[in-house]
């Protein structure tokens, strides 16, 4: 028995190529920095509603277009109805410290056997659950986690990996908002640190950046490496003014640690062991390219957007009109409720509710709602709004829900790119175009908007 | 006129804005925005094969 469980080790351990983490301090800081991002991605998911039953049935959540119906295998409930997600996301913590203690021991199959478990977790969440709380953060992490617990020659794919992000993430950027820097010069704050005048010419340098200089920092040259190396370390601290702590922790520490004080130049792996290695890049590049294969704008109509690594495509502002026609009877206790929000109400959300007013006529009960954008960073996702108003959609007292979407891209006039009298009725297609999303000429010039405002 | 109630999302109404003004910079470089990204599309390739051609040349001088 003994000596199945022994061969049992040991086939895992060649499977994984342990050998590799336990010989390489590099690998070893690696496994802490991933594990860093694990402990940070679970303390903000605790706290969101995303996993829970009761967010997916009131569409304040809303899953992947790909797979809409993820509500219903929702695992958790809300803190008012029981605790199983604190004590779910606390079984997770009870991991990461024993992945901490086995690392410690110097135990790294089972460190990474753990590992293992939240990988899935995060997997399953990011690209499952959490449709609008995930995005290229987490994806740099999933990447990243997949190469260090699978495959074999990790030191040099997690490298490579590292640069390819960086060159994918530029294909974003080839578009005016980054061209002419109206992304930044559109919010009322600008870049931060330096002046709007000078803003093409910095939004350029990192376009430059990201298609060439990224590939420096595999260079077997002291000095060009070192230099690229410098430029990413400041773009990395430098945008975490804009995004905090977040994209750092995913970017900036492992920057450090495979380009920095411990960089080799190592040579390509020509082997067949590497085939798992090519597998992920190839599985990077597809998801990237997803939102690139559906025609169309998508700035403007969001479709596919949030496949990629999308970090800061655009600045977005949006407006939405909300009618819902339902039954008289039963008539819900908010069903007659008339109010615009004061000047000077706070809103947190992504989305702000500034203005409802019921009314009812002899057949029906008519709720109008208005929502405005509060986020520049958040994409105006005609999805979103469609997704969460399936729940609604459902219930038999609904007759039907109109909305119109207006949408400003950096700082371009509004767009009315959706203006559907039942979107109860409209499918939405994941893969392709919506011909219910419209696009300029077709959507109309309805407005123009003030400089948007940056806010966490 | 619908009016924003937020206090960091000013008046983004409507009606009564302006277009967005664009530097005198970005004034320059508007009428050439679409070659300038197709520019930095030919570089995209450009590095890509560059990147792949020397890890052909690698795998050969290896053999």
């Amino acid at each position: 028995m003994q000596e199945f469980g022994k061969r049992i080790a040991q086939g895992y351990e060649r499977l994984f190529s342990i050998e590799e983490i336990r010989a390489t301090p590099l690998l070893q800081w690696m496994f802490g920095a991933m594990l860093l991002f694990f402990f940070y991605s679970f303390s903000i998911w605790l706290f969101t509603g995303a996993g829970t039953q009761e967010a997916y049935r009131s569409g304040a959540v809303v899953c992947w277009p790909y797979f809409p119906d993820c509500g219903n295998y929702a695992l958790f409930h809300d803190l008012y109805v029981d605790y199983s997600k604190g004590i779910f996301y606390m079984l997770l913590y009870a991991i990461l410290l024993a992945i901490v203690w086995c690392m410690w021991k110097g135990r790294w199959a089972a460190a990474h056997a753990l590992m293992v478990i939240l990988f899935l977790w995060q997997a399953l969440f990011s690209l499952v659950f959490a449709y609008t709380m995930t995005g290229p953060p987490y994806y740099y992490h999933l990447f990243l986690t997949a190469i260090l617990l699978f495959v074999p020659f990790k030191e040099y794919f997690l490298r490579v990996a590292f640069v390819l992000l960086y060159f994918l993430s530029a294909t974003i950027k080839f578009d005016s908002g980054w061209v002419l820097g109206t992304e930044f010069t559109t919010l009322k704050t600008g870049l931060p640190l330096f002046s709007d005048a000078l803003t093409p010419i910095f939004t350029n340098i990192v376009i430059f950046s990201q298609v060439v200089l990224c590939w420096f920092l595999l260079s077997s040259r002291p000095k060009l490496q070192r230099g690229a190396l410098l430029f990413f370390v400041f773009f990395h601290w430098y945008s975490g003014i804009f995004v905090g702590y977040l994209f750092p922790t995913i970017a900036l520490v492992p920057l450090l640690i495979l380009f920095g004080p411990m960089y080799r130049p190592l040579p390509a792996p020509f082997d067949k062991r590497a085939l798992p290695g090519v597998f992920v890049l190839g599985l990077m590049i597809a998801f990237h390219a997803v939102g690139f294969l559906i025609p169309g704008d998508r700035r403007m109509t969001l479709e596919g957007s949030r496949y990629g690594f999308f970090m800061f495509d655009a600045n977005y502002q949006c407006r939405m009109n909300v009618t819902i026609y339902s039954d008289l009877r039963p008539l819900p206790p908010s069903g007659l409720e008339a109010w615009d929000n004061p000047l000077g109400t706070r809103c947190y959300d992504f989305y702000c509710l500034v203005g409802v007013h019921g009314s009812s006529t002899k057949h029906e009960l008519v709720r109008n709602e208005r929502y405005e954008s509060n986020f520049s960073q958040h994409s105006c996702d005609p999805y979103e709004w469609w997704a969460r108003y399936r729940p609604q959609c459902a219930a038999s007292s609904t007759r039907r829900i109109s909305l119109q979407f207006d949408n400003s891209v950096n700082g371009s006039p509004y767009y009315r790119i959706v203006d559907v009298d039942n979107v109860c009725a409209l499918d939405y297609r994941p893969f392709s175009r919506n011909e219910w999303i419209k696009e300029p000429p077709e959507a109309p010039v309805v407005g123009y908007p003030v400089k948007d405002v940056y806010r966490y | 006129m619908n009016v924003s109630t937020t206090t960091l999302l000013v008046q983004k109404s409507f009606a009564g804005n302006p277009p967005v003004e664009l530097n005198a910079l970005q004034r320059f470089l508007e009428p050439h925005a679409t070659t300038i990204v197709h520019a930095w599309v030919v570089l995209w390739i450009l590095t890509a094969l560059f990147v792949l051609l020397k890890l052909h040349r690698d795998y050969r001088s290896r053999r």
